[in-house]
């Protein structure tokens, strides 16, 4: 078991600590955010939103549902969703006040705007989250916070350069089922902790296609962003997730929530795993598909307390799960019905009823508004997000050269320098800070 | 030397000619579809370098041959996308032979920026000279990305032509410019950035400011203290930009041998003080060291506006010293409303059954959101059964409405004791204390509460009826299937129909709750409850969840049901569920039960 097994707590702690304390927000009054000008009339935390697609519309409720939470703005490289989430918030307000931007950094330049959300596709979570540090906004990021290991470093270097509250949007650390998996593997109930496993869905592919003409609503210079010009092609453009410079696959994008809980649970968020390796990884078949990333495999990585971690790409999406293996046990948390199983079985008895699974956002949430007025950091500030990230970060990099990888968590560099070169891509003009 | 094997040479020569011209042309012929590789073209050729590049990793041999094939994707003839496929290949194992083929790229604006990709991973100082040299032959976008990349490499070398880019004309530019500066860690890129600072130009400001940080951040690492604690102060000064003010408090703080203590009082004594840099300076306070830390700032609290104290308050508690309890519990007769709710909260999350007293006293604050924060506190406070049993006295010594609140506390926080205090209270002769005792154990029972749970089974065996009564209803309440056995016997056995109909209603409850995972032990369950069923009402009941059961044999069981005319239509309703639950896992069983349903209303007709 790595660190120290803390005081047996026994369920009544454990339901006593996930008690919410009662929900009647702190109202800070402007000046202490900050802003020119004094007290706002409302006392709430205005929020924008860069990227409003799919994921922020399933996570603004979480927001919009918070009596100290003002929406102010969305901005969107696409113009159908800008409206159409402007209509989502219109709606909400009862009013038609929400400003639309074609341009994220107007929505930046904005004073009155004190925080915030950034759900655009992965190639942009780290460079808009710095772009928001640099204009002196806080910011609550999707995950996986970057594409690149590298410029996950400079994300974390800039948030503190600003004193950015930053909060990764790993929110099954205030999900109950995560919670209590935690909880029991900290207090020894599975026995020596020895393998961390997990599995995300297979990977898609994406046929061969030409370049078409950019749609008239699309803004596809944005859209790229800080990746480096290509054509547009519409099955790699919806397709994202299945290249590398833009989503990295599966193994990565679900990968870095469980990469995110087996770091909290194994208590090394500032630090990580020392060795990493793939085995039995296909890939599409490049005489059919122009997709990337791997469709299956398994990505291994090795601490140096001798703990494992395995993430398996296979199976469908509802066959995810995490589980943690100890030399006396097991406990799971299967993702898709928020079920937790265990063997020894009277673990579960422990388990408090009720609480919130993970797709409710809103305890991640409040603890992000909560850092806001205090300046303290949230429970997934940037060097505990960048750390998550760089698991499969480095795990991708040792799927693309093939090969076993040592790595150093404290200078952050592997014993490979093609590895090393892997860790960062240039980013183009002007979409980058 | 003789013929013979001046002969042999000439051969080993002309083998060698001829063997690498065969390479070159199979290099080239292996090479030539991925040059003219477009979206909509297959990629074997390109998965094919990539398998090169692969095994070229930490061979220097096979890299320098890899390198070059992707270097002959970088001549005219082949496409953009060959172009830059190749450039993300040299990224990763380019080398110094790359750099004229690269050196033709970054001077075109089309293909700047694939170049610099290429140039990314490539540490050579000769990279960082074809950069600066092709500044000057390229414009707009083109130099934008150039000058970025030189802010990538930090090289010294770049000081220069940098400084003269910060005073372009071009707004974009001159900040890149600068942001570049500010990356590299050099005595002469500190000074450059320090006169942008004196020369004040409202475009640059933030650009100048995020570069001050980084050169002081670079000081402060060198050693050089004196220097980076002047230019942080400077950039405390109320014209720069909130975020730049608090990134420089933040580093004085972090380097201050005392971990900022002085300068936190300094920041809050400040007549006026920046609302930005006090927020800051109270979210160190937790990491100060030294029980003098807590009275000092405790002393400070009174003088602070609420929303500052609210965050002290908060600060202080998470330093968990004797002082910093005294100052938190001082605040719960703070005259600021939000002040007290932050004491009351902070003191739920850390004490124990001392604290009791002191939250009870906030249940009867005039402000509602006042008593349901203290209601909170008391249900978190730590210290399990001797808070408990701290908060019962408290109770105790509480008479009428004064008690109801604590009475849902005690649920709140569950248990042992306070379910045996909240079956007790139950018995009471005051109607609105017992009905609040009640729906405490019902809010218990929502909860699962394992040792809750034993209270009131023992309470349903012992000989006090009321308490019998009262534990059976909130046993009927139970989530989850654990109470199921208790239920079962009062089912079954007890002769009592009001209590038997309750254990009723509670066991169909916890089956249906049970139904979203079918097995055959719940089928099980079910089939105890209709084998135990005494009438019609019993097996509509139980019937009306049953059909949730997305299970065969519950399917098996509820089928001969449709033969019981007291209960049909009940029977058909779960019949026609339970068939379209299983039509995709079970077909043939659902097909001829939905056929049995058809059958039995022609015959009804």
């Amino acid at each position: 078991m790595t660190g120290p097994i803390p005081n047996r707590m026994g369920r009544r702690g454990f339901l006593r600590r996930c008690v919410a304390a009662a929900a009647v927000p702190l109202i800070v009054p402007g000046r202490v955010l900050g802003r020119d000008g004094g007290v706002a009339p409302s006392n709430r935390i205005a929020f924008g939103a860069i990227g409003v697609g799919p994921r922020a519309r399933h996570i603004l409720p979480n927001f919009l549902c918070q009596p100290d939470v003002q929406w102010v703005a969305v901005s969107e490289a696409r113009a159908d969703r800008l409206a159409s989430a402007k209509e989502m918030i219109d709606a909400h307000y009862g009013n038609s006040d929400c400003l639309t931007f074609g341009d994220f950094r107007d929505l930046l330049a904005r004073k009155e705007i004190d925080a915030v959300l950034i759900a655009t596709g992965n190639r942009w979570h780290a460079m808009a989250s710095m772009f928001a540090a640099h204009a002196g906004k806080d910011v609550y990021c999707e995950k996986p916070v970057s594409l690149t290991m590298r410029e996950g470093r400079l994300m974390v270097e800039t948030c503190q350069r600003f004193g950015t509250i930053y909060q990764a949007g790993t929110q099954r650390r205030a999900t109950s089922s995560y919670r209590f998996a935690r909880e029991m593997v900290r207090q020894g109930r599975v026995g020596r902790l020895q393998t961390v496993e997990s599995q995300v869905w297979t990977g898609a592919t994406v046929p061969h296609q030409k370049a078409t003409p950019i749609p008239r609503e699309w803004n596809y210079d944005m859209w790229l962003g800080p990746v480096q010009w290509r054509p547009f092609v519409p099955g790699r453009v919806n397709g994202w997730t299945c290249f590398w410079d833009t989503g990295e696959g599966m193994h990565t994008d679900m990968g870095t929530h469980y990469a995110d809980q087996m770091q909290w649970v194994l208590e090394t968020d500032h630090t990580g795993p020392v060795e990493f390796d793939t085995a039995d990884l296909v890939w599409p078949d490049p005489a059919q598909f122009m997709s990337e990333t791997a469709l299956s495999g398994t990505f291994r990585c090795r601490y140096a307390s001798g703990v494992n971690g395995v993430i398996y790409q296979r199976g469908a999406f509802k066959d995810r799960y995490i589980r943690y293996i100890g030399d006396e046990g097991w406990i799971q948390v299967d993702d898709h019905t928020d079920a937790v199983t265990a063997h020894p079985a009277s673990i579960l008895n422990d388990r408090p009823a009720g609480g919130v699974s993970w797709s409710d956002a809103s305890g991640h949430i409040v603890n992000f508004l909560k850092s806001i007025r205090s300046r303290q950091p949230t429970q997934c500030n940037p060097e505990v997000a960048h750390r998550a990230q760089s698991i499969v970060g480095a795990m991708t990099i040792a799927a693309r050269l093939g090969r076993k990888l040592k790595w150093d968590p404290a200078q952050e560099r592997f014993d490979l320098e093609e590895a090393n070169r892997m860790m960062w891509r240039e980013p183009r003009a002007p979409w980058c800070v | 030397m003789n013929v013979l094997s001046q002969q042999w040479r000439f051969l080993a020569c002309a083998t060698l000619v001829i063997a690498s011209t065969v390479q070159a042309a199979d290099t080239a012929a292996q090479t030539a579809p991925a040059a003219a590789y477009e979206s909509g073209g297959d990629c074997v050729s390109l998965r094919q370098l990539e398998q090169q590049i692969r095994d070229a990793a930490g061979d220097s041999g096979r890299r320098a041959a890899c390198e070059a094939a992707l270097l002959r994707l970088l001549d005219d003839g082949s496409t953009f996308e060959a172009k830059r496929f190749a450039c993300s290949g040299l990224a990763v194992i380019g080398s110094e032979a790359s750099l004229p083929a690269l050196d033709r790229l970054l001077k075109r604006e089309e293909t700047v920026g694939i170049a610099c990709l290429a140039l990314g991973g490539l540490r050579s100082a000769q990279a960082g000279e074809r950069l600066r040299a092709a500044l000057a032959e390229t414009r707009g976008a083109a130099r934008l990305q150039l000058v970025s990349a030189l802010g990538t490499r930090a090289e010294a070398a770049s000081v220069e032509p940098l400084v003269q880019l910060a005073n372009d004309t071009d707004a974009a530019l001159a900040c890149a410019a600068v942001r570049a500066l500010g990356a590299i860690d050099a005595r002469e890129a500190r000074t450059a950035v320090a006169a942008l600072r004196r020369k004040d130009t409202p475009a640059l400001a933030g650009a100048v400011g995020a570069a001050s940080l980084r050169g002081a951040e670079q000081s402060f690492v060198c050693g050089d203290r004196t220097a980076a604690a002047a230019v942080c102060e400077e950039l405390l000064a109320p014209a720069w930009p909130v975020n730049v003010r608090r990134g420089a408090l933040t580093l004085l703080l972090r380097n201050d041998g005392d971990l900022g203590a002085q300068r936190i009082k300094a920041v809050l004594s400040e007549k006026p003080s920046d609302p930005a840099l006090v927020a800051v300076a109270i979210s160190r306070v937790p990491a100060l060291r030294g029980e003098g830390v807590s009275k000092l700032f405790g002393e400070f609290l009174p003088r602070l506006p609420p929303g500052e104290q609210v965050l002290m308050v908060e600060a202080l508690a998470a330093r968990e010293d004797a002082a910093a309890q005294s100052a938190v519990r001082s605040q719960t007769s703070a005259t600021d409303p939000a002040v007290r709710c932050a004491a009351l909260t902070a003191i739920g999350e850390r004490e124990g059954a001392s604290a009791v007293d002191v939250l009870s006293r906030a249940l009867t604050s005039p402000t509602p959101d006042e008593r349901k924060v203290a209601q909170a506190a008391l249900a978190a406070l730590k210290g399990g059964e001797a808070t408990d049993q701290a908060i019962i006295d408290a109770l105790r010594a509480r008479t009428g409405d004064d008690q109801l609140p604590l009475l849902a506390v005690l649920s709140m926080r569950g248990g042992r004791l306070p379910t045996a205090e909240l079956l007790t209270q139950g018995c009471a002769s005051d109607e609105a204390r017992a009905r609040a005792a009640l729906q405490g154990l019902v809010r218990i029972a929502g909860g699962g509460d394992a040792t809750a749970l034993a209270v009131l089974q023992e309470a349903l065996a012992g000989g006090d009826n009321r308490k019998q009564e009262i534990a059976l209803r909130a046993m009927a309440a139970w989530r989850g299937l654990a109470a199921w056995d208790t239920l079962a016997k009062v089912y079954v056995h007890i002769g009592d129909e009001a209590r038997r109909t309750l254990a009723l209603r509670g066991l169909v409850r916890a089956a249906s709750e049970a139904d979203a995972a079918p097995d055959a032990r719940l089928v099980e369950r079910y089939r105890q409850l209709l084998s135990g069923a005494r009438g019609a009402d019993d097996r509509k009941l139980i019937l009306s969840v049953l059909g949730g059961a997305a299970h065969p044999d519950a399917l098996a069981l509820a089928l001969p049901l449709l033969d019981d005319p007291a209960v049909r239509p009940q029977a058909e309703e779960a019949v026609a569920r339970l068939a379209k639950a299983l039509a995709t896992s079970h077909p043939e069983a659902a097909q001829a039960a939905l056929l049995r349903l058809q059958r039995g209303k022609q015959e009804s007709k």
